[in-house]
């Protein structure tokens, strides 16, 4: 394990390593992406522009213009271009927004991907299962931020059942849930369906196994012998499967609903920043993405040697 | 593949069996024909425009006036309100705020849509295919090297990484050596999408082909005295055949969905061109006046990804040697 460890460390450092210099290269290469203009105010002279590339280091060659700012984010004082304000504050200030959004979406699709997964399952090849995997495939096939604004449209517009937009602390904790409501559903729709269809083809291959028909021949209950060995066995995947899935939201379909619901998290900061060309902001936002999708891999790994004996057994880690 | 040989007809061939598989399939047969339905009716989109519709997809109509059952309508009212569907033949579905024929457009975006889609999934297969193979049948350094890239890749958040790339190529285009792409090609899109998404086909065909590998027809072939890349092409890459079709039914549905995504966010196709994902990117600020201008679009692309995702499950199941006829396995 420990040597697991510390390859899954090592092969870390290089991914955040590279995906830290492809992220600098590629606003580098922008056109009209010199952030010195933009610094520099509307009426500008060359004067200005020139002061201001040397004040930032503008000038400098691009490699230590990357050590610089590498090591801005490692001592905390990363500055952003468009605002002046400190990256990393901002970041803190939102990520209980982001956290809560995506926590909340991913104990959500767990609970109803294991619901309808096992429901169809144990019908499989009955009407409530084609019901439930056309279901499935509805949310699969359809981009997050559609279902979003169709909530909005009814649960807001039409019957002001949920507010629209906007976040409430957790201070409040009616108000949050609240407000996260429909950003919840939004985002938990599609990898419900993935869940759902992943745990129906596990269960249905459990139940064919031969330790499932000697626990029901050795007088076990349908429902102890369902939970206890059918199941059982079906959620190491779907727990590997999570960690890897909180991490993608984080820096994919997050940005996105957080933009439709204007929820003032993580994912609207890079969005904003991504269209201002606003290069710290946004290095430490991928950063904090690619980050999070070593972890939460490493973490999934971990925990599914730990329920699955096979993989512990043949060290295939 | 033993096509044109003299076969009688007690052989089957596992694709005979898997047609044969898919046939009583009656649910995978209906969404397929829902996703060709789609793809024909939006090749059929300039015939539209020129028959039946009477407008082109950029044509602006913001002051013309429409003469609906006996009554005199704006296309678009002075309060900035576009018309909604007429069900006649101008404006079926209504018009954008520009006083475009939204049905005109919906067509013609499913065009860019459904190509950026399948270009992006040629890109995905054929890298992920290259990738999977050589790292798979290599292995040593070539494996290393290949999956650290795939890891980067992968890590990369996937939406950040288009958003990025997108964003700073639409604003500029880019010139590498004699190609150079405009920052209103759809090209930039397509590329990216397939990028994006070469690492998630990329590793099971590289698990595939580990186990392939050490199979005894590829002992054979290599006793025979094939090189590698014979072996890779005539020996390995058919037996992953399967896989790559699968494959390629959920990564269309995964393209299209990704390329509205980055257009909602302007990161993707540039108007004045439409797309599903550019239609819905205007559409939704105007959700609660036009609500058609969003679900239009959304149903069209809802019934593609949706035709094509249950078609690609239905062909998993018939290709699966050990799959018995029917939607549940």
């Amino acid at each position: 394990m420990a040597r697991f460890l510390a390859r899954r460390l090592a092969s870390s450092v290089l991914v955040l390593f590279t995906v830290s210099v492809l992220t600098f290269l590629i606003f580098e290469v922008i056109p009209n992406g010199n952030p010195a203009l933009r610094l520099a105010g509307r009426t500008a002279t060359s004067a200005n522009i020139a002061a201001v590339e040397k004040a930032y280091g503008f000038n400098k060659p691009i490699y230590i213009q990357y050590l610089r700012t590498m090591g801005q984010i490692f001592t905390g004082k990363i500055v952003s271009y468009a605002q002046n304000l400190n990256v990393l504050s901002q970041l803190k200030q939102d990520l209980p927004v982001t956290a809560s959004l995506v926590l909340g979406a991913a104990v959500l699709w767990t609970l109803l991907g294991i619901l309808f997964g096992l429901v169809a399952g144990l019908n499989a090849g009955g009407k409530i299962d084609t019901g439930i995997t056309v279901l499935n495939f509805v949310g699969i096939s359809a981009p997050s931020f559609v279902i979003g604004y169709v909530l909005i449209y009814f649960l807001s517009f039409k019957f002001h059942v949920f507010p629209s937009s906007g976040y409430v602390g957790l201070s409040d904790p009616l108000g949050w849930a609240d407000h996260l409501v429909m950003p919840w559903f939004s985002l938990a729709i599609l990898y419900t369906g993935i869940y759902a269809q992943v745990l129906r083809a596990s269960v249905v291959d459990t139940l064919g196994e031969d330790f499932v028909r000697t626990a029901r021949a050795k007088g076990l209950s349908r429902r102890r012998v369902v939970i206890h060995h059918v199941l059982r066995t079906s959620l190491t995947q779907i727990v590997s499967l999570c960690g890897l899935d909180i991490a993608a939201v984080l820096g994919g379909s997050a940005i996105i609903i957080e933009v439709v619901f204007n929820l003032p998290g993580i994912g609207n900061y890079a969005a904003q920043s991504i269209g201002a060309l606003d290069v710290p902001p946004v290095l430490v936002i991928t950063m904090f993405g690619a980050f999070a999708v070593v972890v939460f891999s490493t973490i999934a790994d971990v925990i599914y040697a730990v329920l699955d004996p096979r993989v512990r057994a043949g060290s295939s880690l | 593949m033993v096509a044109g040989e003299p076969y009688t007809a007690t052989s089957v061939t596992p694709y005979r069996l898997a047609l044969r598989r898919l046939r009583h399939n009656y649910t995978a047969l209906f969404f397929g024909f829902l996703f060709v339905l789609v793809v024909v009716i939006c090749l059929l989109a300039p015939e539209y425009a020129r028959y039946i519709a009477h407008t082109g997809p950029n044509d602006q109509h913001i002051t013309d006036v429409l003469n609906i059952n006996g009554k005199q309508v704006d296309v678009v009212s002075l309060t900035g309100v576009p018309i909604g569907p007429t069900w006649h033949s101008r404006f079926f579905l209504g018009a954008d705020s520009f006083g475009r024929d939204l049905a005109v457009r919906l067509l013609y975006g499913g065009r860019t849509s459904l190509a950026i889609g399948a270009m992006a999934t040629a890109v995905t297969l054929c890298l992920a295919t290259v990738l999977g193979l050589a790292s798979g049948y290599y292995r040593g350094w070539v494996d290393g090297v290949i999956s650290r890239i795939l890891d980067i890749v992968w890590a990369y958040p996937a939406l950040l990484l288009a958003i990025a790339i997108g964003v700073s190529l639409a604003t500029g285009g880019i010139s590498i050596g004699p190609i150079v792409l405009n920052s209103g090609s759809i090209f930039i899109p397509t590329f990216i999408i397939g990028i994006v998404y070469v690492p998630y086909v990329a590793r099971p065909i590289r698990a595939e082909v580990l186990a392939l590998r050490e199979r005894e027809f590829v002992e054979a072939a290599r006793a025979l005295g094939f090189s590698n890349l014979k072996i890779m092409a005539t020996e390995i890459l058919p037996n992953l055949s399967s896989t790559i079709v699968v494959f390629a039914a959920l990564q269309l549905a995964h393209s299209i969905i990704l390329e509205a995504a980055l257009s909602y966010l302007g990161a993707g196709v540039q108007p004045p061109a439409s797309s599903w994902g550019t239609l819905l990117a205007s559409g939704t600020p105007l959700f609660t006046v036009a609500p058609y201008l969003t679900l239009a679009p959304a149903t069209l692309l809802v019934a593609a990804c949706l035709g094509i995702n249950i078609f690609g499950d239905g062909l998993r199941q018939a290709l699966d040697p050990r799959g018995r006829v029917g939607v549940a396995r």
